[in-house]
């Protein structure tokens, strides 16, 4: 059987001081990265004007945008941010897999094909229904690549995880592509649902991922002391009491939930999950219990950080920031994956 | 165990496509070619068979031959190519990356034929479709050269390829989304060329891909031991004399030429190359001498249905043959793996 | 001799299992290497087997550098029998076997009379023929590892080298396999050179015993010369008694527990 390595083994206690302090820096880059993508973008606010709106609202041209426009937009991103940053850690935890990614491992893509499915097939149209949608297309996709990725005997190696997911994701991609077209729907759209961005965001979208967030966030903090027992192996968990059906099974869950939430008001953004625990466990190692808010705090940033990058792609127009994750990630992905250390064929 | 005994288990145990392989991809063949004559009838206005009869004949007196021979024909017979071509293609990497699951479309070669084919389209509108054909096969290529390069770490291992093949997929199709996000409006057409279908093709799509069908299918059966040799792992294979490495890169190297001249003239039909091997191997058995043209059966098979429903299920609606493939073939290979549990 | 390592550094990537590293496969007999994990004997076994190409230095085959030999050739001569073996499915024994004809055949060629002539004799001396429609997934262990082994014979090679071929057997197959090859050394004149993990099944079965440690060979010889106390316990790092095996004479090394190490010491002051 392969064995893969996913990096340095948890060691709880050992280095507190530093965590506390990656978690302060981390929130600080955050804090930073968001004042930015309020000041930035097609009108240009200096950051004392932001300030200050932000602070006593006045009614002027540039709170009007702030208010509307940005900040929702901010907000998204970070909301998004941090919901694809857990749920990417909770993939890799669960499949033990460090190449998984709910992009990658199409989940992303059953839940786009699913509300689009929704819109286009069934007439769908009010927005908190998608967020059900989502979750049920997600979870569709979820089961269709662990079967196909377990294939009754074998367990799932990273390639035949990896293979297994790309399959599936084509296929409900395709189906995707094809309502779109048929439908005839507006460029934006098709881009939104089959690339992802919060530049269309609006306090609505927040308020209906708010909730499942929230939900998420809070089972994903109680799953870390599970999930560094589920490190040490499936027999070795449980010979130290843990019901590991029941981590994968809440796991899952959760993931479906992060991930599904996420995509049903801003499309599938690609590569968050995949390239933040990465970074992270390379900084601060392998423990869940600091990896999990670092996961979080760096999807928020990345997300944030593309939407800047992608308001300079091609203004004044706006570009969905999931084509600046892809290009950013997809390169990082061609890196991991020659890394990948396999023991066995 | 009597020996008589083992024996009529054995053969018991052998589905009858194992002992007549010839008879039953004979019987396959017969009936390729008659759902070919079938479609050939059938379009936006139907056609007798007798006029089908004239116009393969070469009898173009008739007006509804003509259209047959301007419009039907040259669709079935890419039909035949492009199935030979994916199927045989699939077959290959399958064998290759000792995985079920590997294909052109999963390999780099699929979008990256898409995304130069793009490239070229968005660049020059207004470019011909013949133009785009050397640009998104030499694409293809490229892509499939990339993915070789960076999975060789003196030698590449069957799973580095995969992997690598999958990230560089992954990296072309943020190209072509980015393409798709520069240009929003060419979205609907661009999306209908990745998608895939044989709408519109003339004769000479049909000349641009015959060279390499006519050539490198019978090489790869020539070479069927090889990849059976290759099936038992690297060590054993090379202690058996088998050249592993330079082998495996020239196998690659027709699979994805077959797969680059599939997409560049049809656009990228996925699942073909998935599942035409998979059935193949199902009825006929593992070896390659036997599994590769039946791959290549099954793949004009699926190719003619795809087709015939894309044209049939809306008229005068076409369905994109690629999108066929997609919504049948996804849920297919679904079932076909679980079924077998493998 | 026929097979050898001259001087030869062996790595993988930038780990170096093995520096100037000599040995040389006496022919017509059986040799075994052994050591501990990690001395390199299954890397240098797969360098005397071509797998692996040396950093520096070179395996002579026939008084050639195996490396500038043509893979095919060397097949034709030497045989290898890998550690890991990926059973294709639903193979049946005889298909099997069939592939170790490999590197006598040509794409084009159909199958010769030598070619049958071959694998019916593997299957013979493998007592495997009544086997050879029964699907190999579906073996016993012993019986796998035979069919594997018709598979080296097939190629109809003098040289036969195999990896760790007893290491998750049971011990009746471990045996049957064994015997087996000692039958080939014995009655075909086959040169057997193989890494085991027991090095009772070492002293046992071998005329020639290698024994490696870190990458370097510490001692070679004959199994009486070779497994002394002294040597168990550097190799090995553990106290043993060495006697005579009270059947077959040849030397049997048994580790000693911490309780009896005392007794020992005492019992030999």
């Amino acid at each position: 059987m392969a064995s893969v390595g996913t990096g340095r083994a948890a060691a709880p206690g050992r280095r507190t001081g530093w965590r506390g302090i990656g978690l302060l820096i981390a929130l600080a880059v955050l804090v930073v990265v968001a004042l930015l993508s309020v000041a930035v973008g097609a009108k240009p606010i200096p950051i004392g004007t932001v300030l200050h709106e932000l602070l006593h609202y006045d009614g002027s041209d540039d709170g009007v945008i702030i208010r509307s426009l940005r900040i929702p937009r901010t907000l998204l991103g970070l909301v998004v941010g941090v919901a694809l940053g857990l749920a990417g850690a909770l993939m890799q935890a669960l499949t033990r897999n460090p190449l998984a990614d709910p992009g990658l491992l199409g989940v992303n893509a059953g839940a786009a094909a699913a509300v689009v499915a929704g819109i286009g097939l069934l007439g769908i149209t009010s927005p908190s229904s998608y967020v059900w949608l989502a979750l049920l297309g997600a979870a569709i996709a979820s089961v269709l690549v662990y079967v196909l990725g377990s294939r009754g005997r074998a367990a799932a190696t990273p390639v035949r995880l990896a293979l297994a997911g790309v399959t599936a994701s084509s296929l409900l991609i395709s189906l995707t592509q094809v309502l779109i077209i048929f439908d005839e729907n507006s460029a934006d759209s098709v881009l939104f649902w089959l690339v992802g961005g919060v530049n269309f965001a609006s306090w609505q979208d927040i308020r209906n991922l708010l909730p499942w967030l929230v939900l998420g966030l809070i089972g994903a903090f109680a799953m870390a002391r599970p999930l560094n027992l589920l490190a040490l192996g499936d027999d070795m968990a449980r010979g130290l009491g843990q019901n590991v059906e029941r981590t994968r099974l809440i796991g899952s869950v959760l993931v479906i939930v992060l991930c599904g939430s996420a995509v049903s008001v801003a499309g599938p953004v690609a590569f968050i999950g995949l390239i933040v625990p990465h970074i992270m466990r390379r900084l601060i190692g392998s423990s869940y219990t600091v990896l999990l808010p670092l996961c979080a705090l760096g999807g928020g940033v990345l997300v944030l950080y593309a939407d800047i990058v992608s308001r300079y792609v091609k203004p004044p127009f706006e570009v969905p920031a999931g084509v600046v994750t892809a290009l950013i990630g997809a390169p990082i992905f061609v890196y991991l994956a020659r890394r990948q250390k396999v023991t066995a064929s | 165990m009597t020996s008589t005994a083992i024996i009529a288990q054995h053969v018991r145990r052998t589905p009858l496509a194992r002992r007549y392989p010839a008879y039953l991809m004979g019987s396959l063949g017969v009936i390729a070619v008659v759902l070919s004559f079938y479609s050939l009838s059938v379009g936006a206005t139907d056609v007798s068979m007798s006029d089908v009869f004239k116009a393969v004949i070469g009898d173009t007196t008739d007006q509804a031959a003509q259209i047959v021979v301007q419009f039907q024909l040259p669709r079935v017979l890419l039909a035949w190519l492009v199935g030979i071509a994916l199927a045989v293609s699939g077959a290959v990497m399958q064998g290759v990356i000792r995985n079920p699951l590997a294909a052109p479309d999963v390999i780099g070669v699929t979008k990256g034929a898409g995304f130069a084919g793009m490239l070229l389209l968005l660049a020059i509108p207004g470019v011909s479709v013949a133009a785009v054909v050397p640009a998104a096969f030499a694409g293809g290529l490229a892509a499939a050269g990339l993915v070789y390069v960076l999975a060789y770490r003196r030698g590449s291992t069957p799973v580095r390829i995969a992997l690598v093949g999958i990230a560089v997929s992954a990296a072309f199709e943020a190209g072509i989304r980015f393409l798709l996000v520069r240009n929003p409006l060419d979205v609907s057409a661009a999306l209908i060329w990745l998608t895939g279908s044989l709408f519109g093709r003339s004769m000479s799509s049909v000349f641009e891909i015959l060279p390499w069908v006519a050539v490198l299918v019978p090489l790869i059966v020539i070479w069927a031991r090889k990849l059976d040799v290759l099936g038992l792992g690297d060590d054993l294979a090379l202690g058996l004399g088998e050249p592993v490495e330079k082998t495996r890169r020239t196998l690659l190297l027709f699979a994805v030429a077959l797969a680059a001249a599939a997409v560049a003239v049809s656009g990228t039909i996925g699942f073909v190359g998935l599942i035409a091997p998979h059935m193949a191997r199902r009825v006929f058995g593992g070896k390659h001498m036997a599994s590769i043209p039946a791959a290549a059966l099954f793949g004009v098979l699926l190719m003619l249905i795809a087709d015939m429903l894309g044209r049939g299920l809306a008229p005068p609606l076409e369905i994109p043959a690629g999108l066929i493939t997609a919504i049948v073939g996804g849920p297919y290979f679904l079932y076909l793996l679980v079924k077998t549990g493998k | 001799m026929r097979l050898q390592a001259e001087s030869v550094e062996l790595a993988y990537d930038r780990a170096v299992i093995a520096k100037d590293l000599t040995l040389t496969i006496p022919d017509g007999k059986v040799s075994v290497l052994i050591g501990p994990n990690g001395s390199g004997k299954s890397t240098a076994l797969r360098a005397l087997a071509r797998l692996l190409p040396p950093a520096k230095g070179q395996v002579i085959l026939d008084g050639k550098s195996i490396q500038d030999t043509p893979t095919k050739e060397v097949a034709r001569l030497l045989a290898i029998l890998p550690q890991v073996l990926i059973t294709p499915e639903s193979i049946s024994v005889e298909d099997l076997v069939w592939f170790g004809r490999h590197p006598h055949r040509t794409s084009l060629k159909v199958p010769s009379a030598a070619d049958k002539e071959a694998v019916e004799w593997a299957l013979t001396v493998t007592r495997t023929a009544e086997l050879r429609h029964q699907h190999v997934d579906q073996l016993s262990g012993g019986q796998r590892q035979r069919v594997w082994i018709a598979l080296c014979l097939a190629q109809g090679t003098d040289l036969i080298l195999l990896d760790e071929p007893t290491t998750y057997l049971d011990v009746a197959y471990q045996l049957e396999v064994l015997d087996l090859l000692h039958q080939l050394n014995q009655e075909q004149g086959k040169t057997v050179a193989m890494v085991l993990h027991d090095f009772n099944m070492a002293a046992e079965y071998a005329d020639h015993v290698f024994v490696m440690k870190s990458g370097e060979l510490v001692t070679q010889g004959p199994p009486e010369d070779v497994f002394t106390c002294d040597i168990i316990r550097d190799v090995f790092g553990v106290e043993s008694k060495v006697v005579a095996h009270p059947v077959s004479g040849k030397p049997m090394c048994i580790p000693l527990r911490a309780g009896l190490r005392a007794q020992l010491s005492v019992a030999t002051g």
